[in-house]
């Protein structure tokens, strides 16, 4: 049987045309990437040159100090600047484009920064887009998690909060609460798709998924739509 | 990135192209979705290539990624595409009717059995590097490696072929 199995495969090869197109958009994406390094680095050297300046300003304080100045009054300037870099770089972050239109971007972020500081819970202070998707290239529909909270828990990513489902409908942008709280709640089995567009109604399947640091996670479940958008679990 | 990394994300292309095509065509049952599948995952790949260590590590984080991209791309609904069997075997040159008629066997089969026969008899992964790329047990790998021989070789008796 083995034999026959990979005498079966060994015959399917990738098309040498989609190889080619493959690497060249491969190449175009790295130039992407390359590009958007200087302009991260733009964004980092003036807050990197306000903090050297700062310590400088410290430095002289210090010295002043050293030299006979009260102390105590030298020390609470620099423990300032020592908090400027990380806020000011996390939300520079945060705010880039990248990190707003992407939902999983965002998570990615929280994540990392969840695990440099040691954090096993961190509460979101923003809305966070987690699934965007456009059904029938016509209604564009996105799940939103509000009052966030991301845990890690047993090696797991969870996430848990407000989950809303967004959809647009002849320009209209239509909101509506989920029953799920927790992407725990989700199975994670295979369900095959249907999707059912008669009389008026559409049936969802929603699949949430994140990657972080090889750690895939993901959810789904089903919802009816009505033609006006509201959302009938 | 340097030139370096450009080269490396080709060469990873160029060595995994075909696999990372099979395990899609096996997942999507489709070569258009196959296609896409395909193209995602060396995209995911540029901005992963730093976190890869090593050709192993290449492997293992391609078959996982291809398997998850492809499970994304099955439920979503406003992606799917439906191909028939013969219109996929137009696009693979078969040598023999016997070749053909396993693939379309191995086809018909539930989706996780095609993914640990393809890995096991293929790839040629031991079941301890199916589960880690699947996420699943050791017993459920077992157990659906020996389901899809049980139904693979079923299938392949009641159409007159033997062993």
């Amino acid at each position: 049987m083995e034999k026959r199995i990979k005498d079966s495969f060994d015959h399917i090869h990738a098309p040498e045309s989609l190889v080619e197109d493959t690497i060249r958009k491969v190449h175009i994406a790295q130039q992407e990437e390359k590009q958007r390094k200087p302009y991260r680095n733009m964004r980092v050297f003036p807050i990197a040159a306000i903090v050297m300046a700062a310590a400088c300003f410290g430095l002289v304080f210090l010295w002043k100090g050293i030299l006979g100045t009260d102390i105590s009054n030298t020390q609470e300037p620099s423990g300032n600047i020592a908090q400027l870099p990380d806020d000011t770089i996390n939300a520079g972050s945060m705010e880039s484009e990248e990190y707003q239109t992407k939902g999983q971007q965002s998570w990615k972020q929280v994540l990392t920064q969840m695990e440099e500081s040691g954090e096993t819970t961190k509460n979101l202070s923003e809305e966070y887009v987690v699934y965007e998707g456009n059904f029938n290239q016509e209604y564009p529909f996105k799940i939103i998690l509000k009052n966030g909270v991301l845990s890690f828990e047993n090696g797991c990513v969870i996430a848990e909060g407000d989950f809303y489902f967004d959809i647009e409908i002849a320009g209209k942008s239509v909101e509506s609460p989920l029953q799920i709280r927790s992407t725990n709640q989700f199975s994670d089995e295979d369900v095959k798709v249907t999707t059912q567009e008669a009389q008026g109604e559409a049936l969802f399947q929603f699949f949430v998924e994140t990657e972080y640091k090889e750690e895939h996670f993901s959810v789904h479940t089903w919802y009816t739509v009505n033609q006006d958008g509201t959302v009938k679990s | 990135m340097s030139d370096e990394k450009i080269q490396d994300v080709d060469e990873i292309i160029y060595k995994y192209a075909d696999m990372v095509y099979r395990i899609a065509l096996t997942q999507m049952k489709n070569t258009h979705d196959a296609q896409d599948v395909f193209q995602e995952v060396f995209l995911r790949l540029v901005k992963a290539i730093d976190t890869i260590e090593d050709e192993e590590h290449a492997k293992a984080w391609l078959i996982r990624v291809t398997l998850n991209c492809s499970k994304t791309s099955l439920t979503s609904a406003w992606r799917r595409h439906t191909q028939s069997l013969e219109e996929q075997e137009q696009d693979i040159a078969f040598e023999t009717k016997e070749q053909s008629d396993l693939y379309e066997y191995l086809q018909k089969l539930p989706k996780k059995y095609r993914t640990v026969l393809y890995l096991f008899y293929y790839e040629e992964l031991s079941v301890k590097e199916i589960c880690d790329v699947t996420r699943q047990k050791e017993s459920t790998v077992k157990s659906q490696l020996s389901r899809a021989r049980g139904m693979l070789r079923t299938e392949l008796e009641k159409n007159g072929y033997t062993g």
